[in-house]
């Protein structure tokens, strides 16, 4: 969770003794059975390395992720009450391999092959057992070398299975991508503009390039850059933060936000709405005379959102 | 820590709540009396527009409804943990379909971000449907051939 | 005059008129207008328009119109009867600006001030008598501004208009004092019988809030009792007066706004924040695509 602005100074209505309440947008299979309910457990985020909150349905059939859609300034009318955070938790299957990957990763360092219920154990997310129930044992050949059948079966990761299983991930987002037109290329997706704008029609490398760097969202950034590799994407220099950080991981910080940056500039500008952006007084008057003036307001943006990933 | 989610409330009688996401933030949890303040300001002009007042400040907002396949849920932690080792409960209220969210004086737009935001339940399914198990291994290894296994 | 439709709807402005009488489809006419209810904290502002043909301005001295101000209540609403008994000769329309629409006009991100609601109502009316086939001719019109750059403005809107904007029209010209009769007992009327939609439920709004003018004890007093701690107010008052928005800041809970003023700003941490997260790990960054939804990975459910 984001730090909440604003609660420190007047103090009053933070309400530390009064029910916090979340709203949160679930597949109806989720709640179809009422018995023994589903459960939120914390599991290692195979890209962060740090946990995430996941949601297993009842007898640990699904794994899904939540995800927060958090803008600033909102809070909830909730019935007759108020809930100051305005988050709106979403919560969508996962694919349980991607959660998986990390363990199998580590433990092929030893070149053994193992039973996938030895792999798949951790001290600190212990929850990360349920995971196999998630799984289909045969799913695991996506990303294992299997050796022996049924109950004695043993998996050792292999990466080219792998990388061929991400490719095809990364094929259908790209799919998915082009049918939902969602805008690859430059700013955010502004139908009501479009055609006040060059039509630049995004081409089936944009759309690649983009969905590799949503997968990656799923992978770690060693993994991302074999990935794309692998699958000849071309990122520009300056476009290798989108896919996935690794190649620009050693980079200087300083060159890659700027680039995260401008992207968000041009959706700020496109858009129009200063809420998108904090501005002191003085820069949204900046903004107001020249609207390039907002390229360095941008500037600020990206960083903030990241910063409320590091809470 | 594990949060287990009570779903015993969720097919109750009572109706689910009413919900508003305003383009402010309230520093504020708890009740509030938005039935007596709030609801009554609520005009809708016909074309999809809603419009209210909140604080004086003119807001114009639109009704989201959830795609198909998802439901919304309010969840409350009725007793708060007293230490880490004690597992959290979250009580499920009535399910929603809806929700009415608020810029200030925009109108709603497929370019707000909240709209956006809502089409994430549809695209994660093409990062997270299984693959097509015969193109991925590409027969490099012995196997049935299944049915498509997307959902 | 008929309020119904204000009364209906509270929230909204309303413009309310006589019948247009024929004879100032033909006869050359003048027209006065004037305001009533500008500096109130509380209730409606209401635009008076009246007009009649240029040969009736000695009926209109003879009728006895002057200045509302010095006029009682009772006065007022006698005169506002002969106003409209004379219905062959005279017509009036009244604009309502609702509390609600002036707070929301002048609270908006692009900052709409009263001076300029003030104007562009007026010169709605006046567009509204020339569609509704009146000869207008001359125009009178009080204004408590500059009157020169406002004249400026208006001749520029209706070139053929002779146009008269001074102050104290409404003492000077009968027929900016019928103007200002019709606007006051409109606004009196609005504010007697304002219907409270926040009074549901059993809960009860007093009717002592004194003249409305923030000067007024009477009305101070019942603004402090007033407020809802998260609403601030009913609909009846202007957020947008100081008096009203000093009280919230006081004594209701803090609302943040994104386009709030800078030392609103400061006193948050969030604008550090932006430098801070400079040396962020780029693993705990998501694509593009999530930050451009404002969407995040949940790590906890924090209270």
């Amino acid at each position: 969770m984001p730090p909440r602005r604003g609660s420190g100074e007047k103090g009053r209505g933070s309400g530390s003794e009064e029910k916090d309440q979340w709203v949160v947008v679930v597949p109806d299979s989720v709640t179809e059975s009422q018995d023994g309910g589903p459960t939120f457990v914390k599991l290692l985020h195979p890209k962060t390395e740090k946990s995430g909150m996941f949601l297993f349905s009842k007898e640990n059939q699904q794994v899904l992720e939540v995800l927060a859609f958090q803008e600033e300034f909102r809070s909830w009318f909730i019935g007759e009450s108020i809930q100051q955070d305005g988050s709106l938790h979403m919560v969508t299957p996962v694919d349980p391999l991607f959660l998986v990957l990390p363990y199998l990763v580590k433990a092929y360092e030893s070149g053994m092959y193992m039973p996938i219920d030895q792999l798949i154990s951790d001290d600190q997310y212990p929850e990360c057992t349920r995971l196999l129930s998630c799984i289909n044992t045969s799913d695991l050949e996506h990303i294992c070398d299997v050796k022996g059948s049924g109950d004695v079966r043993a998996c050792r990761y292999s990466e080219e299975r792998t990388l061929k299983w991400l490719k095809q991930k990364v094929e259908q987002a790209a799919d998915k991508l082009t049918d939902s037109s969602v805008k690859v290329t430059g700013g955010a997706q502004l139908l009501t503009f479009t055609h006040s704008l060059k039509t630049e029609q995004a081409s089936r490398d944009d759309y690649l390039r983009y969905a590799c760097g949503l997968v990656s969202d799923y992978i770690s950034a060693d993994l991302s850059k074999q990935l794309t590799q692998h699958m000849g994407i071309k990122l520009p220099e300056k476009k290798e933060v989108k896919c996935g950080e690794p190649p620009a991981k050693k980079a200087k910080l300083s060159s890659e936000i700027p680039e995260a940056a401008e992207d968000y500039s041009k959706f700020a500008v496109k858009d129009d709405k200063p809420k998108n952006t904090k501005m002191t007084a003085a820069q949204r008057a900046l903004s107001k005379v020249d609207k390039t003036g907002m390229k360095s307001i941008s500037s600020f943006f990206s960083p903030k959102t990241a910063a409320k990933n590091k809470k | 820590m594990s949060v287990e989610v009570d779903l015993s409330g969720v097919n109750g009688e009572t109706a689910p709540p009413k919900l508003h996401l305003l383009p402010c933030e309230i520093e504020h949890t708890g009740p509030a009396q938005v039935a007596q303040y709030f609801t009554p300001s609520i005009r809708d002009n016909g074309q999809g527009v809603l419009q209210a007042s909140f604080r004086g400040r003119e807001l114009r907002g639109g009704t989201v409804s959830l795609p198909d396949g998802y439901t919304g849920l309010v969840l409350k932690e009725k007793h708060k943990a007293v230490s880490d080792e004690e597992a959290r409960v979250f009580h499920a209220g009535q399910k929603f379909q809806e929700f009415t969210y608020w810029n200030m004086e925009t109108p709603p737009s497929r370019n707000d971000a909240l709209q956006k935001a809502m089409h994430w339940l549809d695209i994660s399914k093409a990062i997270h449907a299984p693959v097509d198990r015969n193109i991925s291994q590409n027969g490099s290894h012995t196997r049935v051939k299944l049915e498509d296994s997307s959902p | 005059m008929n309020l119904c439709d204000f009364e209906t709807d509270n929230t909204k402005s309303c413009v309310v008129g006589s019948e247009v009488p024929d004879v100032t489809k033909g006869e050359p006419c003048c027209l006065g207008i004037d305001e009533a209810g500008r500096g109130p904290v509380l209730g409606p502002m209401v635009y008076g328009i009246c007009y009649c043909p240029l040969s009736g301005q000695d009926r209109l001295k003879d009728m006895g119109f002057a200045d509302s101000k010095t006029l009682t209540e009772e006065q007022r609403e006698k005169l506002f009867e002969a106003i409209a008994g004379a219905g062959e000769f005279m017509g009036w329309t009244i604009h309502i600006l609702a509390p609600n629409a002036i707070s929301n006009c002048m609270l908006r991100r692009s900052k709409y001030n009263l001076n300029t609601l003030s104007h562009d109502t007026a010169i709605g009316l006046i567009q509204r008598t020339l569609d509704s086939g009146v000869n207008l001719q001359e125009v009178y019109v009080d204004t408590v501004g500059d009157a020169t750059k406002y004249q400026d403005k208006l001749k520029g809107i209706f070139p053929d208009l002779d146009i008269t904007v001074t102050p104290k029209a409404d003492a000077k010209f009968p027929i900016v004092s019928a103007a200002s009769i019709c606007a006051k007992v409109a606004r009196d009327r609005a504010v007697k019988g304002w219907t409270f939609f926040e009074e549901k439920d059993g809960n009860s709004i007093s009717r002592k809030f004194g003249s409305g003018y923030p000067s007024d004890p009477e009305t101070k007093k019942w603004l402090a009792s007033m407020v809802e701690p998260v609403f601030g107010f009913p609909q009846f008052v202007r957020f947008s007066w100081s008096t009203a928005s000093k009280i919230l800041d006081d004594k209701a809970v803090p609302v943040n706004w994104d386009d709030e003023d800078e030392d609103e700003k400061a006193a948050t941490p969030s604008v550090m924040s932006f430098f801070a997260a400079k040396g962020e790990d780029p693993k705990q960054k998501k694509h593009q695509y999530f930050q451009e939804r404002f969407l995040h990975t949940v790590t906890d459910f924090g209270s």
